[in-house]
């Protein structure tokens, strides 16, 4: 579970944006850090290398929708080579408090119509973006998701149009999971409608004119009785004002009705003569039936006539035991001849009966496929004709009979469904001609057939040609068929409309088919109506959300703009026009607006409230950019913030505030806060209040574009500007060597003054700061700093340096380069050994 | 004396937006059946859990009018 906030503790970052092929590293062990570079140095590019590692882009090119292009390649470093990786890293404190690595790879820079991609890691461990979610490095909504505020995010809220800052809002106050709530409530008012066939009749029934005494059903819950009683009422009706007696049962009234119907209909158009039927299955006959047919004839080939006559007699022959189990010649029992069968013989006759045998079984075989064959013929002729409509089948004279005509029909439908009888008839015509061919081809496959049968011995090569051929035209029939029934269709039930209309039976064949199952009326009515109760319901409760779903985004407005007055106050105190409110505007809930307080005193009393876009200034509208975004870092319980330049350059009193106040506030809350200027006085001012909390000051410059930006760390100030001056102390040039000593002096008084407030600080002064010692000299820190030395010989080594550097800033001898290089050592030793 | 024993009270968590729109909505109502069946479903399942709870609704009604309730 995460109970603590996480914390940056380094950041690497190699080939992004400015930054080079060598890694430059920030190690941060404190909860503030400040990076000083002048313009152009690479500061944003390390903003944006965080908000890269956190979210895997850069949100500036979305604000910038209109030159997205533009940022083509923008993630890579432009002057190294295509191969170099482009890496941000960064070891951090989870919200357990435990060390993770996080690490981003650019895999592919933004093109001009594409977005970039990356590969993330935790760990070492290929890792998707729901996973930072559970180290406690939740993002926000976009399109500010990363903590980092940079100028141009700065002043998205002022320039978004007004959906957008309020989606943004909403996001902020992560009430997007009500908004969801909502859609998906709305969007079940689509499920309650659920169609029900049933009802689907009721309605087309109950709407026409001889049944809308059944619309009362809907008014009351329906039973069995009241329904039965509405359809046995209105089935009378009809009856009755037809001349036809009503039967006293329910179904034999609607039987009654159901005649009466259809002799009005027909009386219109024969609708009977329509009925495309789908065709029936047809397989080609299997080979085997063929193979059977050859051995047949084979068999016929093989055993003669004569001997096929003779088999009866021999097998009676072949029975007899003097012949069966003789081993020698016997006399013949046919013609008595002596000795005529002899073994031999016997032997042969034997032979003749089994190929006998054998030729009936072919036969049988033979016969068999030649009836299956026929067969098969057969039912494509039934086939072709089963898929014509009831009026080719019954032929021109009952056409002519029920007046079965096409022109009758056009006239029906009119002009409006001439389309439809176009379509149809091509159809039928198609359905029809296949239907013929197929016919001719069945037709003669059976002649073929019945003339082998009549001569086995045939060939019929011809007859097996014709089956395989019948496959393809049984196919086209089957999608003749096809066709012309989805052309039919739309003609019928047009013509039914047209029919009922003009035979006065519109809703007759649904009151029929209702009638025949009155149950299922029973639950469709009272169906409808609970899904009508439902319905209302459901409205009802959207509104009811709606209503409490303001409330909360209400009272979460009210603590977000609490907080951002807050911060508003650290950053503008005291001044009579002020922040007065985030809040939705009435009447139109897709509308934010910031309020503003204009009061004439200095206690902010009697405001006038304005909108702070019309009232505030350059200034103001800066700051409430910051304070805004230090309350949803607040709000979201952001781990750290990067500031990139949050003050303006120009706005000495408010940068004081944000200096002594509003980092105070962040560190304490606490929070991680990293801030980038380009500001040296608010650099150098961070890290004179905020030494006693550690503070890691870092300096970025950018002197070589191959070989990128490049950051030093420098809280230990003191020992880097030794390191600078080290150049300067062996010079021969004596105005050289007259600023090494001015450097030299300086950086004594800054040592001085550090070990002061060190000590002070051990001692329990906890207020003891840099500035308390703003333009006190090296003689005056002198006395001020001996206390805190613990070598004897210190004091001593001071003198000799306040003695041996004051020349160099004055118009005496210049210090010579022994001096300073004594000095230097000196100092550096004092550096090692007291801070 | 007994030895006094510290029990550690556990940090209420601050009332989600669901926690606050539940107190905003009449005990009873559909709206609120259907919050609480949205919310006690994952993510995957909350569409599923809403047409369940309107089934049921739905239901309800059946039985009410088939009864001649309504």
């Amino acid at each position: 579970m995460n109970t603590s906030p996480v914390r940056l503790k380094s950041l690497r970052v190699h080939g992004f944006r400015s930054f080079g092929q060598e890694p430059q590293t920030l190690q941060i062990d404190s909860d503030i850090a400040v990076v000083w570079g002048p313009n152009s140095q690479g500061k944003t590019s390390l903003a944006e290398a965080i908000e890269f590692l956190l979210t895997g882009q850069i949100v500036r090119r979305e604000m910038l929708a209109s030159a997205q292009d533009e940022f083509a390649d923008s993630l890579r470093n432009a002057h190294l080579p295509d191969a170099t990786s482009v890496v941000v890293s960064a070891d951090i404190l989870d919200g357990t408090g435990q060390p993770r690595s996080i690490t981003r790879k650019l895999t592919q820079d933004y093109q001009r119509r594409q977005d970039c991609s990356s590969q993330l890691h935790i760990d070492g461990v290929p890792a998707i973006q729901a996973d930072l979610n559970a180290l406690g490095l939740g993002l926000s909504q976009p399109p500010l998701a990363a903590p980092i505020l940079t100028q141009h995010t700065l002043a998205y809220l002022f320039s978004a149009r007004p959906q957008d800052r309020a989606n943004y809002f909403k996001s902020v106050l992560e009430v997007t999971d009500l908004e969801e709530f909502r859609t998906a409530i709305s969007g079940l008012s689509g499920t309650i409608g659920a169609l029900n066939a049933t009802l689907d009749l009721f309605n087309t029934c109950s709407n026409a004119p001889n049944f809308q005494s059944l619309r009362a059903l809907l008014d009351c819950p329906a039973t069995l009785a009241t329904v039965r009683l509405a359809f046995m009422t209105a089935a009378a009706t009809i009856l009755t004002e037809s001349g036809v007696d009503a039967p006293k049962e329910l179904p034999d009234r609607l039987e009654a009705l159901g005649r009466l119907r259809e002799s009005r209909e027909n009386q219109s158009f024969p609708i009977e003569g329509f009925g495309v039927s789908a065709s029936s299955t047809w397989a080609v006959p299997a080979a085997s039936l063929w193979e059977d047919l050859r051995a047949y004839q084979a068999e016929l080939a093989r055993v003669g006539e004569a001997t096929r006559r003779m088999t009866e007699l021999f097998r009676c022959v072949l029975a007899l035991p003097m012949v069966n189990s003789s081993s020698i010649a016997v006399d013949c029992p046919v013609c008595g001849m002596d000795d005529a069968l002899s073994p031999e013989r016997i032997q042969l006759i034997r032979s003749r009966v089994a190929d006998t045998d054998a030729f009936r079984l072919a036969e049988s075989k033979g016969k068999a496929a030649l009836r299956t064959l026929a067969q098969s013929a057969a039912s494509l002729t039934q086939a072709a004709t089963a898929v014509l409509p009831q009026a080719i089948k019954r032929g021109s004279a009952w056409r002519r009979s029920k007046a079965f005509r096409v022109f009758r029909l056009r006239t029906l439908l009119g002009t409006g469904d001439a389309q439809l009888v176009d379509s149809w008839m091509s159809s039928i015509s198609r359905l029809i001609r296949s239907a013929r061919e197929l016919t001719r081809r069945a037709a003669r496959m059976e002649a073929m057939l019945e003339q082998l049968s009549q001569d086995p011995t045939q060939p019929f090569a011809d007859l097996q040609s014709a089956f395989d051929g019948a496959a393809p035209l049984r196919d086209a029939l089957a999608e003749a068929s096809r066709l012309a029934s989805a052309a039919e269709t739309p003609v019928v039930t047009q013509l039914r409309v047209v029919i009922s209309k003009a035979s006065e039976t519109v809703g007759w064949e649904e009151f029929e088919r209702l009638g025949a199952d009155l149950s299922s009326v029973v639950v469709a009515i009272n169906d409808h109506r609970a899904r009508e109760s439902l319905s209302v319901e459901l409205a009802r409760a959207i509104r009811e959300i709606d209503r409490a779903k303001e409330e909360v985004l209400d009272e979460r407005f009210a603590e977000l703009s609490s907080s951002i007055g807050r911060w508003w106050s650290l950053l503008r105190p005291g001044e009579p026009t002020f922040f007065d409110a985030l809040q939705q505007r009435p009447g139109a809930r897709r509308t934010i607006d910031f309020k503003a307080g204009l009061s004439p005193h200095e206690d902010r009393s009697s405001p006038r409230v304005r909108d702070v876009i019309a009232v505030f200034s350059q200034s103001q509208l800066h700051c409430l950019g910051l304070a805004v975004f230090l309350a949803r870092a607040e709000h979201e319980g952001c781990g750290f913030v990067v500031l990139d330049d949050p003050i303006l350059a120009s706005d000495d009193e408010h940068r004081a505030h944000f200096v002594c106040t509003v980092v105070e506030a962040l560190a304490t809350s606490p929070r991680q806060v990293i801030v980038l200027t380009q500001c040296r006085t608010t650099w150098r001012d961070l890290g004179d209040l905020y030494a006693h909390r550690d503070i890691n000051l870092f300096q970025i410059e950018l002197s070589d574009p191959a070989a990128g930006s490049l950051v030093t760390k420098s809280s230990d100030d003191v020992k880097s500007r030794l390191k600078a001056v080290k150049p300067l102390l062996r010079n021969n040039n004596p105005d050289i060597r007259k600023t090494a000593a001015k450097h030299l002096r300086d950086i004594a008084e800054r040592l001085c003054k550090e070990i002061i407030v060190k000590g002070k600080r051990a001692a329990g002064d906890a207020t003891a700061i840099i500035s308390d010692y703003d333009n006190k000299t090296l003689g005056d820190l002198e006395p001020l700093v001996q206390p805190y030395f613990t070598d004897p010989s210190h004091p001593g080594k001071l003198r000799v340096i306040r003695n041996g550097l004051n020349p160099g800033g004055h118009d005496g001898a210049v210090p010579d380069s022994g001096t300073l290089v004594t000095c230097s050592g000196d100092l550096k030793r004092f550096a090692d050994d007291y801070l | 004396m007994p030895e006094s024993v510290s029990v550690p009270v556990p940090t209420p968590s601050p009332p989600t937006n669901f926690d606050l729109l539940s107190t905003k909505l009449t005990a009873g109502t559909l709206a609120r059946k259907l919050l609480s069946a949205y919310t006690s479903a994952t993510a995957p399942k909350r569409m599923a859990a809403l047409d369940a709870c309107l089934s049921a609704r739905l239901q309800e009604l059946c039985d009410e009018h088939e009864s001649g309730e309504a």
